[in-house]
């Protein structure tokens, strides 16, 4: 798994390098995330810019995540590919999830 | 009447299942749009992760098959296994795990969704259990006739 990370103030930047967040990929990419969490970060972005498929597997280990960080804190997703958007749209996850074009846009949202 | 058919076989393991994802999409770009494409991709591997977790409880060694037909006014895939079948009745529920209060956290589902959104992008979804196996029909009526079949 391709991920990186970058500190901006109070808000982690997770961007992902793989070019799926599928069934093959989400078990691992939820355990780093939850780690993450569970090491105290509250505001996390998550840039899937570089990903062009994300399946009902991935999607489910982002809301496993918005689970785990709970009320105390956020996370919001930037830089959806069309297909990707899609997805969201057709299981209605961009009504759960803060969805931002760019991660400027979605740190200035976790920061406000 | 079917005109193009191509058959793709896969082991049980997630790993292999964006072969027949990527394969499928590219396949039914020869009659549907960019869009559709990625709808029947995403519909294609979501029933593949279905029967390698559930008819072979996630075992690898195992045989997938998935069969692409293009006809005239439909493109239908076939996910095959010879696993475990799935309940009875299971696509009857037609519980939409996709109607959740986008609100509510905790309600919110972490999987169980790839039926859902099979019945929300595919025009059928059926299911038969034969005794040499389980298939799962996915089909997706075309908009427009194909232009890439046809009598030579």
């Amino acid at each position: 798994m391709d991920l990186k990370e970058e500190e901006r103030g109070h808000v982690l930047i997770v961007a992902l390098g793989n070019r799926r967040l599928d069934a093959a990929l989400a078990v691992r990419f939820k355990e780093r995330l939850v780690g993450l969490i569970e090491g105290g970060r509250a505001k996390i972005v998550v840039d899937l810019s570089l990903v062009e498929f994300i399946d009902s597997s991935g999607l489910g280990a982002l809301v496993s995540l918005l689970k785990r960080i709970g009320r105390g804190g956020e996370i919001a997703i930037c830089g959806l590919q069309t297909p990707v958007a899609t997805m969201f749209r057709a299981t209605r996850m961009d009504k759960v999830f803060q969805i931002s074009g760019s991660v400027d846009e979605a740190v200035e949202t976790l920061a406000a | 009447m079917s005109l193009d058919r191509i058959r793709l076989v896969i082991s049980s393991c997630l790993e292999n299942v964006r072969l027949v994802g990527l394969a499928v999409g590219r396949l039914a770009s020869l009659a549907l749009d960019e869009a559709e494409c990625a709808e029947l991709e995403l519909c294609t591997v979501e029933a593949v992760n279905n029967a390698i977790r559930h008819a072979y409880a996630g075992e690898g060694g195992h045989e997938v098959s998935i069969i692409f037909r293009l006809c005239d006014d439909r493109i239908v895939v076939e996910v095959a296994d010879k696993g475990t079948s799935m309940p009875d009745g299971i696509l009857d529920r037609r519980d939409d795990a996709l109607e959740f209060d986008p609100d509510d956290l905790d309600a919110l589902p972490e999987g169980g969704i790839g039926l859902a959104i099979m019945f929300r992008c595919l025009d059928d979804v059926s299911y038969r259990s034969e005794p040499d196996g389980n298939v799962l029909v996915l089909t997706k009526r075309l908009r427009r006739p194909s232009i890439e079949t046809g009598s030579y």
